[in-house]
Order: C-alpha cells, then structure tokens, then sequence
C-alpha cells in the first residue's frame, strides 16, 4: 500500500487486524462448543411453544379427576398419562387407570413419570431408551394432547441416558409440540446440568424436596431465583406445602395429594375458602 | 418435689403423631435414608405378627384393612388361619408398589404356544392388554384382556392341535379367528366372521364364543352379551357353562362404563344374569367367579347397602375363601365414600355420608375422624355397648380434663393383659394421667407395663411406651434410659408409606451396617427436650453418663462441648473436652484451651478453628442417624454446622410433614415442657442458654465474623491464613441467609490483603454471596 496516505493505510490495517481477531474468535467459540446435543430445536417456527399455555396448570394424578369445572383460560391440566418403569434391560409402561375428565378447550399435558427399580437397576441401553421413546412421544397422540412433561429424578449416573432420551423424544415428538420435564430445585440451582437441553421447561418441584429442603427453602426465602434459564418460567408446589416465598414464574404447576375438587382448585386463586 | 405435668410436650407429640403424612407417588427428593422408630401407615413387620392378634398401640392413621382385622380381634371373632393368609396376601398387595408385569406374561404365554405351531408367523406388533375408553374419557385406560382369557386361548390351542392337528385348516382358521379376537384388546372392531353352516359343530361352536369374546374386548357390549346369551341357550355348545356369567361380564362392563339410567340398567340385567347362574347347578363350576362379580355389581348398583353387607361379611367367624375378596371391596367402597387419605381437621365427623349403618363401618370412622363429634360419639357408643372397641375408641380421643375420665379409666384397668386392645388401652390410659397430673400413676402403669419378660409389643408399640415414661423421668438416668429407642426400620420414604428398606440392601452402606443389628439411637422428641429444654450443664451429665451407649454419647459429648464453645462457657468446656477427644479420637489437638495467659478473647481460638476444621460439630443432637458424613468431611448436602436455632428446633421434626404444619410445630416446641426432674434453675439456665445460641445466628455467619476477630486480635497467628480459608469456605457449604455475602467477603478479603501469597488465599479465590 505504497501510494495510499498514511490515514488511510492505518484505518485499512486497523480494520485487517480487527478483521482477524474477529475470524480468530469465531473460530475459537466454534471449537468450543460441539453441537452434538444440539440441532435447532429452538427456531423462530417454534420458538416459546408454551407461550399460550395458561398460568395455572393442575397436575392430575393417578386418582379418579373430574376437572370440568376450570375456567381454561387460566387453568390448564398435566395428567400422568404413563408410568415406566425401567427394570434391567426392560421398560414396563403402566398406562393410566384412573379416569380424567376435563372441558373441551383444556390446554392438555400428558405427563409420562420415569422411575428406575433400584432392586433391578436399569441397563440404560440405546434398545431401552428407544422403548421409553416410543412410549413417551406416542402420548402427544391421545385425544387433544397439547403438550409433553417427563417427571424423571434422574441420578447422576443417568444422566447421559436422559439427555440422550430427551433429544430423541424431541426429533419424535411434531415441532410445535411442546417439551417440558419436572426437575429437581437442585438442578435449577448449583446443579445446572440443564443448559442446551432440547426442551421448553424445567419445573423446579419446590415440594418433597427430601434433603435439601431446608437450603431451598432459605434460598428462595432470601430472594433467590433460579440460575437456569430453563427453570425460570416455571414452578412446580404442592397444595399441602405452600411456601412463604413462590419464584415469579409464567406457570404454576399445582400437585395435591388428593383428587381435586372445585373449592381446592379455587383456592390456588385465593378466590374462596369455602369449601362444599 | 413440685411434680408438673409435662402438658405442653404431650401436646406437641400428639401433634406430631397426627400430623398428616399422606404421600402419593410423585417423588421428588434427593432423600436420606432415615430411621423410623414408629410407624403410622401400617403396623410393624413382619404383618404376621399383627394379623395373629399383636396390635400394639392402635394408630388411626392405619389403612382401613389393618382396623379391620384389629376390630376382629379386639371384638373376640378373631382371625383363623385362612383369613389371616388373605389379609396379609392382601397386605403385600397394597404394599408392593412395583408394577406387576405378569400382563405381559400372560401374552408372552399365548405368543409362546401360539408360535409352536409350525408355520405361524410372528404376530406382527404383539399385544397390549390396555385399552383406551371411549370419547370424553379418553384419556384413562382399562385392563381389557385379562390373564385368563390368555389361558383359555393356551388351552384351547392345545387342545384343538390334538383334535384337529397342527397343519389343519381347521387349526389355522381358529388361530386366525383368535388373533382377531386379541386385536381388539388396545384398541379397534375386529370381528371374526361366522364359520361355514356346513362346518364341524365344534368349530361352529368355537367361532361363536371366539365372535362374542371379539365383542367384548372391542367394547360392544350389547353385541357381546347376546352372542354369549346364545351360547348358554346351546346345549350342544363346550362353552355353554361359562357363557351365561360371561354374558353378565359383558353387562357388567356396559354399565360400568357409562352413566344415569344405561348404568344402572346394564347393572341391574348383569345382577340379573348373575342370579340366574347361581340358580342353576348345572353351572355349579362357574358359582365361585358369579358370587365375586355379583358382589362388584351390587358395589357399582347399591354401594350404601353393599357397604353394610359387605362390612357383615367380614365379621363373620370363619368367613369363607371368600374373605379377602371381601375386605378388599368393602376397603374400597369405603374409600370410595370417604377418599383413600385418613381424614384431617377439614373433614368433619358429621358430614360423613349416611353409612356408619353397621358397627365396623361406625367404629372405624369414628376411630378415624378427629374432634369433638367423634369423641363423643365413642363415648356413647362404649357407655351403650361396654365393649372394648369402643373403649379403644373413646379412650384414644379422650382429654385428661373431662368429666367422665375416672369411669374410663378404672374401665382401662380392667382390660386383661392378654387382651389385643390392651397396648392401645394402656398407652391412652397413660396420657390421660400425665394430662391430669397423675404422674407417679402414668409411671407406676408404664413400669408395670414394660416389665422385663412381660411384654412382646411390636417396637413401635414399645417406642411410644418409652417415649412417654422418659416424660415421667425422675431423674437423668431415667430420661437417658428411655430416651434411646431401637429404629423399627430404616426408609427412605421417599412416597410416604413408610416401607422399610431391605436390611441386605441397607448392609451394603457402610454408614447404616453398624445400626442394622438393634443399636439404638435417640428419637426426635428426646432431641428436642434435649436441644431447646436441657441446660448445658445436664448435658454434660448425660455425655458423661454410662446409661448412654459410646455412639450417643459421642453425639451428646459434641453437643456439649460446641455449646459450650458458643456461650462461652469455658469451665464446661474445658471438662467435656477430654471426654469427647476419648469419643471422637479424629479430634485429638484441637479441643485444648489456649493458655492461660492469652487475652479472653484469644483463648476461643483454638476451638474456632476446631469448629473450622470440623464440618460435623454442632451445638444441636440429631434424632435417629443424624449426620452420617464424618466430621472433618464437608456434607454433600450442606448438613454443615449448624443453622438458625428454629430451624434446627423445626427441621428434623418437618420430616415427612407439609410446610403448612409448621406453625402449629413451632406454637408447640415454643411452650415443651420438661420432664419433672428438671429444677426451676436449670429451666431458667436452659431458657437462657437457648437465647445466646439463638441470637448466634447460623453457624457461616459466626464463623467468619469470629475468623475475622481473631485476624484483628492475633495478627500473626500463623494459623490465620487456614482459618480464614476455612471461613469462607463455611459460607459455600454451610446454613447461608442474606448476612452471609458481606460477611464472606469480609474473610476473603482479610485473608488476600494480608496473606496475598500464603497457599491458603490461592485456594480461596471467590466469596460467597449465601442465599
């Protein structure tokens, strides 16, 4: 650049050098992060599929649920639709028994509980993931089925075989359908292994929290929220432990421990104590 | 001496003992494993001992079918051999929460005989025996195919190979029929056409049945129901026996499956059938299976009344095979008029349904319900009737201030020793005397009770028996004594119902082996008394008394001395600290005193850092396992130090309890009562006490504000770096509230501005903020 003024050559190589440095970033921050886990489950087509779930969702579970009092508008229902039951290189689905009625327009989840037998520890096989798969995405074609929640207390060493099983429910499950899975307070706190899943929410079950009860609960009464982002949009109690401090959240779901009844749904709302 | 009634921890263990602790499957957790010294689910294992008459102190909490079998035992009728087997077959069978697999067993079977014959393809997508309803109740499921329609196909297979052979079409045409049949089980019509008019009579026949069985499962009732009609009018036909009842099945499922009047009119022609097969001895084979489904079809057509025969079935001496079917319905119709869950304050004894029509039916809900209403109830009924049930009954509700306590009482003591209620009878008559004052009574009535030799209670039973005679303690020894209780069983309980953990299982963690073999351990109301009515200085007494095995002196004597270190009282400490090193050898050179010399503040040093280094020290006693990691070792889940003092009062008695419980816990912990031996001193030194440990706060917020302290006072201390690392450290992992982040920082920063190179500080890059 022999003929250029000097300003010019200085703004041509200013911007060569910031040019490089930019590639070198790009470069870098692509090696970083693998994209294995990853595909574009989140484009702008389905991006935020819960954004027109209700405030409220009741968690039904596997007791006799007349629901065809609740206004949905404001209240939507996560039924338990299926158990599995991972036994050895087995999964064993135990369907829903117990009958669930709700209003026509009810915005649905079907909620599909994991558990592992811990006297016959699951193999946790690729052939086992796919049965549990198969089981899992076969409920968003039940009736009007809006939504699909997994309740899995997924250990540490199970952890790998859930990220895996969550990626594939995904591919399985149509593209508006919405992911969401029940997750422990613990993993929307210290324990954010959560990050990049291919899911809508994590509901932070703020209710039997067993042994970490007592830091939970000091934490949210300090104010504190959720790390993940994953875990902010939700929260999950329990009608018989209601909590001095409920994390700002776009839903909340409700357990109760018993069949729900028009006076215990309205009180959610504070709308009435009586009950008849 | 003045003797007061200890009132106030009556209350609150009652409280405790009927808090609501239903759970249903929805696990959360992590979960510790824990002791239970007392179950209130179900009585303790093995269940044999409590259906041959052992009942220990009866809990209202109990599931209905365990106040069954109490009600036989306590009203004479007893449970003879065949009956105690159904009730425990039963019992098993609401305990096993595993999921049977035997459903796909049964298809296994089928597939198995199906593919034995030659040239018979795979079926394509198996069988699934569940079926969805119908529109609007989609969303639930039913069993459809049972076991043995299954085992009727196995059967019928082997023999049609054997008549017609297994390369016939008369074979093939029946697999091909039947395969059709199980298609329908999830879902579908599938129906096989009628065989040819110029076919075999059998295979007519067997087309007939296969056709009103394809029916059934593909939920065409009425299609079903006449085809198996006409199948019981055939004489000719092989299923004619079994066709009229399954006709009634057909009907059975019709009503069951839809509402109002078509309900009720399927209902009424299934009992209809039903009644039919009964009256005819030529079906003599199929009476067993119409009486149960007679009795499922007057459960669904009148429930009120099948409650009350149901309920006379079950008290009939010798009741028949039949036994266990029936306690099974009647357990659940009831559920089904009152909800599974024992009732709680909300549910009102007068708003129970009209159904307490007979006197098991009576006396299990008014055992059950709390409140006024039901007492007297109870009362009335034991006035009326003089029987032992209903004493049970009122004497369990029964307050230590009403009038009709003397009757009661002089009634309790005249129930024989060998009676089943006798343990229930005894622990109420026991309260009734602490509440009215009568200590020295209640004490007498326990020692006679828990006499060596004379008593085999199941360990619950013994529990609660000790834990109210600790209340009658005349002195250390005695409290020491009965404080320590042998677990019943180790849980995690993760679901709420209490069910034990296989002791091989357990053996396998090296923390809980050493308790599986009955050592015990201290139950939560003795920890309270200890940690919020007990002056420090009887504490070290009960560190130092022999009453008290070496582990649990180990907890006490750690106790001891961290309180001590917390209200800075030195001479305690100074006594305990030998006694806990000879406990807790790992504590060996960090529990002596800084020199005499040393300013007072310098002299709690040494035992700061010793709080530093030990994770595990507490000023509080734990109930049952307690922490299990060792003490120099952080908790992974931050059961570190201590915490605020109510919460630590609050906390161990919150398990297995809603939040929403919690402030009728804390009204009673705040006015527990002591146990008589305990002077107006040492309830004054404890009160006091407790008020300095309380306005510690938890334990990260003290330790850094005193790590901090100790930077200013001994500069050059060499173990400062450490300490301060360690106080950090203590606010990542321990109790943490929103004084904690400034205190933190405040260490963090003492420590890198002036021991900038010391390894320490490299190890503490961070503050922690708390929570």
């Amino acid at each position: 650049m022999p003929n250029l003024p000097r300003q010019t050559k200085i703004i041509i190589l200013s911007m060569l050098v910031i040019s490089a440095m930019l590639s070198l970033l790009w470069l870098l921050a692509s090696r970083e992060k693998p994209v294995k886990h990853q595909p574009d489950f989140f484009g702008s087509q389905t991006a935020n599929r819960l954004a027109n779930s209700p405030p409220v969702i009741l968690w039904a579970w596997e007791r006799p649920e007349d629901l065809r009092f609740i206004e949905t508008r404001e209240t939507g229902v996560a039924y338990l639709a299926r158990t599995l039951y991972l036994r050895g290189d087995r999964v064993v689905v135990r369907p829903r028994l117990q009958p669930l009625r709700v209003p026509p327009e009810t915005f649905l989840i079907a909620v599909a509980r994991v558990e592992s037998d811990r006297r016959d520890a699951p193999a946790l096989t690729p052939s086992q993931r796919a049965k549990v798969v198969a089981a899992i995405a076969g409920m968003s074609h039940t009736g009007d089925v809006a939504a699909v929640q997994i309740d899995f207390d997924a250990t540490l060493s199970e952890r790998d075989f859930y990220r895996d099983l969550l990626t594939d429910v995904r591919a399985q499950l149509p593209a508006t359908t919405p992911l969401s899975i029940t997750a422990l307070a613990s993993w929307c706190m210290s324990d954010d292994w959560l990050s990049g899943l291919p899911i809508d929410e994590a509901v932070p079950m703020l209710f039997r929290m067993g042994v970490e009860r007592r830091q939970i609960l000091i934490h949210l009464d300090a104010g504190g929220g959720f790390g993940s982002s994953l875990c902010q949009t939700s929260a999950g109690l329990s009608v018989d432990e209601p909590l001095a401090t409920i994390p700002a959240a776009a839903r909340t779901y409700y357990f109760n421990p018993r069949s729900w009844t028009p006076a215990s749904a309205r009180r959610l709302s504070g709308k009435s104590e009586d009950e008849h | 001496m003045n003797i007061k009634t200890p009132k106030a921890l009556l209350l609150l263990l009652l409280v405790l003992s009927l808090l609501p602790t239903t759970r249903t499957a929805l696990a959360c957790g992590p979960y510790a494993i824990a002791s239970v010294f007392e179950f209130t689910k179900h009585p303790d294992f093995p269940l044999e001992d409590y259906a041959r008459g052992n009942l220990g102190v009866l809990q209202p909490t109990y599931a209905r079918s365990y106040l069954l079998a109490a009600y036989r035992h306590i009203d004479g009728t007893g449970l003879n051999q065949q009956e105690q087997a159904a009730l425990l077959s039963l019992w098993r069978n609401r305990l096993d929460f595993t999921w049977d697999e035997s459903g796909e067993n049964w298809v296994e079977k089928w597939l198995a005989a199906r593919k034995s014959v030659p040239g018979v393809g795979e079926l394509g997508s198996g069988i699934d025996v569940y079926r969805s309803h119908a529109e609007p109740d989609e969303y639930g499921t039913y069993l459809n195919c049972h076991e043995d329609a299954f085992q009727n196909a196995v059967s019928t297979l082997q023999d049609r190979v054997k008549k017609y052979g297994a390369n016939s079409p008369a074979l093939n045409d029946w697999l091909s029929a039947q395969d059709q049949v199980f298609a329908n089980c999830s879902a579908g019509e599938t129906i096989p056409a009628p065989a040819a008019p110029d076919a075999a009579p059998l295979v007519r026949a067997d087309r007939e049945y296969q056709i009103a069985a394809a029916n059934f499962y593909a939920a065409r009732y009425d299609q079903a129901q006449q085809t198996f009609s006409a199948i019981a009018r055939d004489q000719s036909s092989p299923w004619r026996t079994g066709a009229l009842y399954l006709a009634a099945r057909a009907l059975l499922r019709k009503g069951s499956f839809s509402e109002g009047e078509s309900r009720k009119e399927a209902l009424s022609q299934a009992e209809g059938k039903l009644n039919e097969v009964l009256n005819d001895r030529s079906l003599n084979a199929t009476h067993n299976n119409a009486r149960r489904l007679l009795n499922l079809v007057r459960l669904r057509l009148y429930p009120e009344k099948q409650l009350t025969e149901l309920a006379q079935l079950t008290l009939r001496k010798d009741a028949g095979e039949n036994f266990g079917q029936e306690v099974w319905d009647y357990t659940i119709l009831l559920d089904k008029f009152i909800g599974e869950s024992t009732p709680d304050e909300s549910n009102k004894f007068t708003e129970i349904p009209d159904i307490r029509k007979d006197d098991l039916t009576d006396w299990l809900l008014t055992f059950q319900y709390r409140g006024d209403d039901a007492f007297e109830h109870a009362l009335q009924r034991w006035q009326k009737t003089s029987t032992d049930v209903w004493l049970v009954a009122a004497i369990s509700k029964m307050r230590g201030s009403h009038p009709q306590l003397t009757p009661v009482l002089e009634a309790a003591a005249k129930v024989r020793r060998d009676s089943p209620a006798f343990a229930t009878i005894a622990f109420h008559s026991v309260r009734l005397m602490l509440e009215a004052g009568r200590d020295a009574d209640a004490r007498k009535s326990l020692d006679a009770v828990l006499a060596p030799g004379k008593s085999s209670y199941p360990v619950s039973t013994l529990n609660r028996l000790y834990g109210q005679r600790m209340l009658t303690a005349r002195n250390l020894d005695e409290f020491l004594r009965d404080a320590q209780r042998t677990p019943t069983a180790f849980s995690y309980n993760f679901d709420g119902r209490e069910l034990p953990e296989d002791p091989k299982d357990l053996a396998k963690e090296a923390e809980v082996k050493p308790f599986l073999n009955g050592r015990k351990l201290f139950d939560r109301d003795a920890t309270l008394l200890m940690n919020s009515r007990m002056p420090l200085a009887l504490l070290k007494e009960a560190a130092m008394s022999k009453t008290l095995p070496e582990h649990l002196r180990r907890e006490v004597a750690i106790a001891t001395w961290v309180r001590s270190v917390l209200i800075n009282d030195r001479e305690t400490g100074s006594q305990i600290a030998p006694v806990l090193q000879s406990l807790a050898p790992e504590l060996k050179g960090f529990l002596e005193a800084e020199p005499a010399a040393a300013s007072p503040a310098a002299q709690n040093f040494p035992a700061l850092y010793a709080l530093l280094k030990f994770p595990g020290l507490q000023p509080y006693v734990d109930p049952g396992l307690g922490r299990m990691t060792p003490l120099a070792q952080i908790d992974s889940y931050r059961d570190n130090w201590w915490c605020e003092h109510e919460s630590e009062m609050i906390a161990p008695l919150l398990n297995g309890v809603g939040e929403s419980d919690s402030t009728e816990l804390r009204k009673s912990v705040a006015s527990t009562n002591v146990p008589p031996f305990f002077t107006d001193a040492q309830k004054i030194s404890a009160a006091n006490e407790t008020k300095k440990l309380a306005a510690l706060g938890t334990a990260p917020n003290y330790l850094a504000r005193k790590a901090v302290e100790w930077a200013n006072a001994i500069p050059g201390d060499p173990r400062l770096p450490e300490a301060l690392h360690l106080a950090v450290r203590s606010t990542r992992y321990g109790c943490t509230n929103e004084q904690t982040g400034p205190l933190s920082k405040a260490a963090h920063a003492v420590l890198h501005k002036r021991f900038p190179r010391s390894p320490w500080t490299q190890k503490t890059p961070y503050w922690f903020k708390g929570s």
